[in-house]
């Protein structure tokens, strides 16, 4: 193997390690969660947040870029999903949504609570703080 | 104006007017205040009744009731958190 072909070689691992490390990057965004998959995206992950919204509802959208970030800093930590409510009735059902938007929190598979309203980003951290 | 701008204008002087009966304001936020009088207005052309935007509509009148604007929740929530749930009705100045 001559010196070019050894250096290609190198490249050539580091480019595929890059590459397997790239695949496991850890979610830094929130998912779409809906009646179909809440129950196996609340199984499969030990922090899940699911922003319960609707299209008409100014204060979720307000809340909207809160959850973007916080996906961003706890990235690996929590996870967080978007319900929009006028699509998804069992789910509104079985967790009585009555208000948007409404945070439901969920740990180790279970329902742990529900944080109502639009929160300030410190404010709603402190709260998601409380179940890491 | 257009027909929509109208309305929101109609719509805007009844939660003013409303607001004033009450000794509470309308949300500083301008933003906000045109956001939800936009959902309310869809809720109108909708289901008839200006329900709440961010509540959630059941489709059943007796259980839906309690959440057409403004909604029975309002006045404590004004009281109690300083601003109703939705964020339209906040408590004035006057009253902090």
């Amino acid at each position: 193997m001559s010196e070019e072909d050894k250096e290609l070689e190198v490249i050539k691992k580091r480019m595929l390690r890059e590459l397997m490390e790239g695949r496991k990057e850890v979610l830094d965004k929130p998912i779409e969660v809906g009646d179909h998959n809440i129950e196996e995206v609340v199984k499969k992950n030990p922090l899940v947040i699911v922003d319960c919204w609707a299209v008409w509802c100014p204060p979720c959208r307000l809340l909207a870029p809160v959850i973007d970030e916080l996906a961003k800093r706890y990235a690996g930590k929590v996870v967080f999903g978007k319900l929009d409510v006028d699509v998804n009735p069992a789910t509104v059902e079985k967790y009585a949504i009555m208000e948007v938007p409404t945070l439901l929190v969920f740990k180790n598979g279970n329902y742990m609570g529900k944080i109502i309203g639009y929160r300030p980003l410190p404010q709603l951290e402190e709260l998601i703080r409380r179940y890491l | 104006m257009t027909e929509v701008e109208n309305k929101l204008a109609d719509l805007r002087r009844w939660a003013e007017e409303y607001a004033r009966h009450k000794g509470f304001e309308l949300n500083p936020d301008e933003k906000l205040v045109d956001a939800i009088l936009r959902g309310l207005m869809r809720n109108e052309e909708k289901y008839g009744v200006r329900y709440c935007p961010c509540r959630v509509v059941t489709g059943d009148p007796e259980k839906d009731k309690p959440k057409i604007c403004p909604c029975i929740w309002m006045e404590e929530d004004v009281k109690t958190k300083g601003r109703c749930h939705c964020g339209l009705f906040v408590k004035g100045e006057k009253d902090e």
